[in-house]
């Protein structure tokens, strides 16, 4: 049994479109910078294909209904090898686009015999078989293993092809939103409003740099050694790869037909194919199917494989099982973990002055310089920090999602073993009231999906308020900017002098969610008179009741009076 | 020689012709009203009242002018919170301007909440965009320009946003309503919506700073929306039932004025209403601070006050 040449020339054909359209629609959600996805996009986001983040999301125990891609793809690679590859992995697509534009100018016949023609040709157009390098391809897939076993998830996140992708288009993000303001602020000096500037996006410098250096890496090595990536670091291309050597059908060479014209070997990305032996090494190949589409013989094909041929043995799955206990257990056994884990200390000076308050179960995770009572909260969906931490691969997905771009990548506000999973940052933003996109867009569960009144009542810190920092008490002017911008209430004006002419915060702890607008809006520097003390594991809100108010303006009616008494004249002056 | 004698003719003519159009303003305004407060109708139906009251829109804008609009459009609120200002009353006046001649007419706010939230779900960008006017983004820093306000006190210099700033004709359309640190917002307090840093004011003697850049901002006109009336939890709001309606509207072309006459009509309905606290005006230091700066005057009984009640 074996597909003919047509077939796999249709075949080839169809993995490309597929690819492209893909890759376009993954892509999308890192330009939309105006939010403006249709709801559809996030029912069904392309992101929820991805191996490993729905491996992770399903270990995170969010349920099989959302988190069967990695077993889908599993299944497949037993069939016909690693399509996930080729079709579905937006890094392994952009290798191939790399590549594609590399060896472009060797290929047209216009731009064949310039210089470029001749650069490209001798650099890009041609590969050679290469031997496997297997004990570094387990040797990254036992550290991928590792890092979901005791969950690193940034770490994890520098393995993982979709994460290495969202890291790389998350640069793409900043300069979209750049390139519309700056292209609002030109127009605007012609008198022409029409083109809406987007929120300023959340750079972070490291952050940034190591996307354009990804980038750069990642077109260079893939324009001259193809998929190489996918067949040395890779872990679910070495997972797949294994799965594959077992898969029912491969890709295999006729031995009588081959001429030994060497073609596909030089278009190998994958280097898999030896010429010399007439071998392809099924568990490298990541499904392009250029060979047995340009084989001028025909005769590369799929064909029953051949270990089935022989024996139906044992197929030697790698499983991943549960893990028992994770982050945790290498937090306590390794003092190295102290320093991955990040221990920030906050302004001492500050806290010598005044007493700064810190609640039972607060984050641990302080900002070097800021007020020590300061702590970073995780996400609202997320749980808790530890399930952030754990399954967040830092895909940037989310810091595209966020509307006021308050989530932004960090570069060591978690600790360096956190490197690009996203904070909250309230010094430049604050987690808006109507927004629930994060918990939309993210793939690997760690920030769950909650609806937007879940947000408004799901608590991630608590604002912790220092009088003696307030302009009310060191100035004596009005301001009350925490108090306008807080959401749910939990910010009451209270007379702060006898004549009542001056107001001043009081924080309702049980009502604050820790959104962080108070923080973000505070006036004072350069401390903020209120800060965000994030919550280790996140709780359940209070809603604020009229009872609480400390102080009444009015004394109300006892019973409602339905419609006021119309005034005889209305005007007051 | 000939170039001198030009000159001189050319001032002294520009100078009659100047001193004759002074005259004339001032004799056709002389009758019309500083102030018109009117009761009982629709948004938009009170405004048409007090706008053929005040002498017209054409009083204010001439053919050939661009408009621009300030509304508050700072929360993601809709309409009933009476946070932002009330939508068919911004189309109303988008398409009075439009038919005084009005170039093109302009809207903005430097928004709290995500600008696109806001501009939709208070009715604005729709209500605008049908009456022929054009929503401008309020909130990237790339719009403002650094501005001296040569009498400040507190605030010496800002960053304006353009259009505030180049603006022929500029009407502000502040919401009336209750707010945690100023006691009362309206039309002063509105134009924090015009600047980039708003920080600044709220560490730097907040009234004082409004005052400083009331000051400053060159206004046409004030219509201020009282039609719902947010008595507590302002600026933002948290249920509607806060913001009664009460069908209140001031126009005036003396800002000051028009926040006096905000005050008292905040008290009353505060007293109406037993909800929030009716302040005097004393209790509001701004308007007093900008009197000070010569801004306009909070002493309603000098002023030429029209009255209007709509069945």
């Amino acid at each position: 049994m074996r597909l003919n040449f047509k077939k796999m020339k249709t075949l080839r054909l169809f993995r490309v479109i597929f690819a492209i359209l893909f890759f376009a629609a993954i892509s999308l959600q890192f330009f939309d910078i105006y939010h403006k996805l249709p709801k559809i996009y996030y029912m069904y986001p392309p992101a929820s294909l991805q191996f490993m983040p729905s491996l992770l999301k399903f270990l995170a125990g969010v349920g099989i209904a959302s988190a069967w891609a990695f077993l889908a793809f599993s299944g497949l690679a037993l069939i016909l090898g690693r399509a996930y590859c080729s079709f579905i992995c937006p890094y392994g697509i952009l290798m191939d686009i790399f590549r594609k534009t590399a060896k472009f100018p060797a290929e047209n016949k216009f731009l064949k015999k310039t210089a470029l023609g001749r650069f490209s040709q001798k650099n890009f157009a041609k590969l050679k078989y290469a031997k496997p390098l297997t004990a570094l391809r387990i040797s990254f897939l036992t550290l991928a293993m590792l890092c979901i076993a005791f969950g690193f998830g940034a770490l994890l996140g520098l393995l993982d092809p979709y994460s290495l992708y969202g890291k790389i288009m998350s640069a793409g993000f900043i300069a979209a939103s750049e390139t519309a303001n700056f292209s609002a602020a030109t127009a605007a000096n012609f008198g022409y409003y029409g083109i809406t500037p987007a929120a300023n996006a959340a750079v972070s410098v490291a952050a940034f740099g190591f996307s354009i250096f990804l980038l750069v890496l990642t077109a260079m090595v893939s324009a001259k050694s193809g998929r190489l990536f996918c067949n040395s670091l890779c872990p679910v291309g070495t997972f797949l790869g294994g799965l594959s050597k077992f898969a029912v059908f491969s890709l295999q060479i006729e031995k009588d037909l081959c001429v030994s014209c060497g073609k596909c070997e030089r278009d190998c990305k994958a280097k898999c194919i030896n010429i010399k032996e007439k071998d392809i090494d099924f568990s490298r190949c990541v499904l392009c199917l250029d060979c047995a589409a340009h084989c001028p013989k025909n005769s590369i094909s799929y064909k029953i494989n051949p270990i089935y041929k022989k024996i139906f043995s044992k197929s030697a799955q790698k499983s991943e099982g549960e893990k028992i206990s994770r982050r945790s257990f290498a937090a306590a056994s390794a003092s190295i973990a102290a320093a991955l884990f990040g221990c920030k200390k906050g302004d001492e000076e500050l806290a010598k002055k005044h007493s700064l308050k810190v609640l039972d179960g607060a984050s641990e995770y302080q900002i070097d310089g800021a007020r020590a009572d300061k702590r970073l909260a995780s996400p609202p969906g997320s749980i808790s920090i530890e399930n952030f931490l754990e399954n967040c691969t830092a895909c940037q997905r989310c810091v595209s999602s966020c509307k006021s771009q308050v989530l932004k990548a960090s570069t060591t506000q978690w600790g360096l073993a956190g490197f690009m999973q996203p904070y909250m940052d309230f010094s430049a933003a604050f987690c808006l009231p109507d927004c629930h996109n994060c918990s939309k867009a993210c793939p690997t569960g760690a920030i769950r999906f909650i609806t937007k009144k879940q947000k408004m009542a799901e608590k991630i810190g608590t604002a912790i308020f220092n009088r003696e920092l307030c302009v009310v008490f060191t100035d004596g002017t009005d301001c009350a900017a925490c108090a306008e911008h807080c959401p749910v209430q939990a910010i009451e004006m209270i007379p702060f002098n006898e004549k009542k002419s001056l107001y001043i915060p009081h924080v309702h702890e049980d009502v604050c969610i820790g959104c962080g607008a108070c923080e973000n809006v505070c006036p004072v520097r350069p401390h903020t008179a209120i800060v965000i003390q994030g919550l280790k594991v996140h709780k359940k809100a209070i809603p604020f009741d009229e009872k609480m108010r400390l102080y009444v303006p009015q004394e109300k009616p006892k019973t409602e009076v339905s419609a006021p008494k119309p005034l005889d004249n209305p005007f007051p002056f | 020689m000939k170039r001198r004698d030009f000159v001189k003719t050319a001032i002294a003519g520009s100078a009659i012709a100047c001193t004759g159009s002074i005259f004339a303003e001032e004799k056709k305004s002389a009758k019309k009203p500083d102030l018109v407060a009117i009761h009982g109708g629709s948004a938009a139906e009170m405004f048409e009242k007090g706008i053929a009251e005040m002498g017209g829109m054409s009083r204010f804008v001439k053919k050939g002018q661009t408009v621009v609009l300030k509304p508050n459009i700072a929360w993601n609120r809709t309409p009933d919170f009476g946070a932002n200002t009330d939508p068919d009353l911004v189309a109303a006046v988008v398409k009075a301007c439009l038919a005084a001649g009005a170039k093109k007419v302009l809207c903005f706010d430097h928004t709290c909440h995500a600008a696109d939230d806001c501009y939709k779900n208070s009715g604005t960008a729709e209500a605008v965009a049908k009456a022929g006017g054009e929503m401008v983004s309020g909130n990237a820093g790339s719009m403002f320009v650094d501005q001296d306000i040569p009498k400040g006190v507190s605030l010496k210099k800002a960053k304006v946003h353009k259009l505030a700033v180049e603006a022929d004709v500029f009407i502000n359309m502040p919401v009336l309503k209750h707010h945690g640190g100023t006691k009362i917002t309206c039309a002063m307090k509105n134009y924090m919506g015009c600047i980039l840093d708003r920080g600044f004011w709220h560490r730097n003697d907040l009234p004082q700073c409004i005052a400083d850049f009331a000051s400053y901002q060159k206004t046409s006109l004030t219509i201020v929306d009282a039609y719902h009336v947010m008595l507590e939890h302002g600026p933002q709001g948290k249920d509607p039932k806060f913001a009664p309606v009460v069908k209140y509207q001031v126009i005036s072309n003396d800002i000051v004025a028009a926040d006096a006459a905000a005050v008292q009509i905040f008290a009353t309905v505060a007293k109406q209403y037993g909800m929030g606290k009716p302040y005097t005006l004393d209790e509001i230091p701004y308007i007093g601070l900008a009197e000070k700066l010569g801004v306009g005057t909070a002493d309603l009984g000098k002023l030429n006050v029209k009255r209007i009640s709509v069945a």
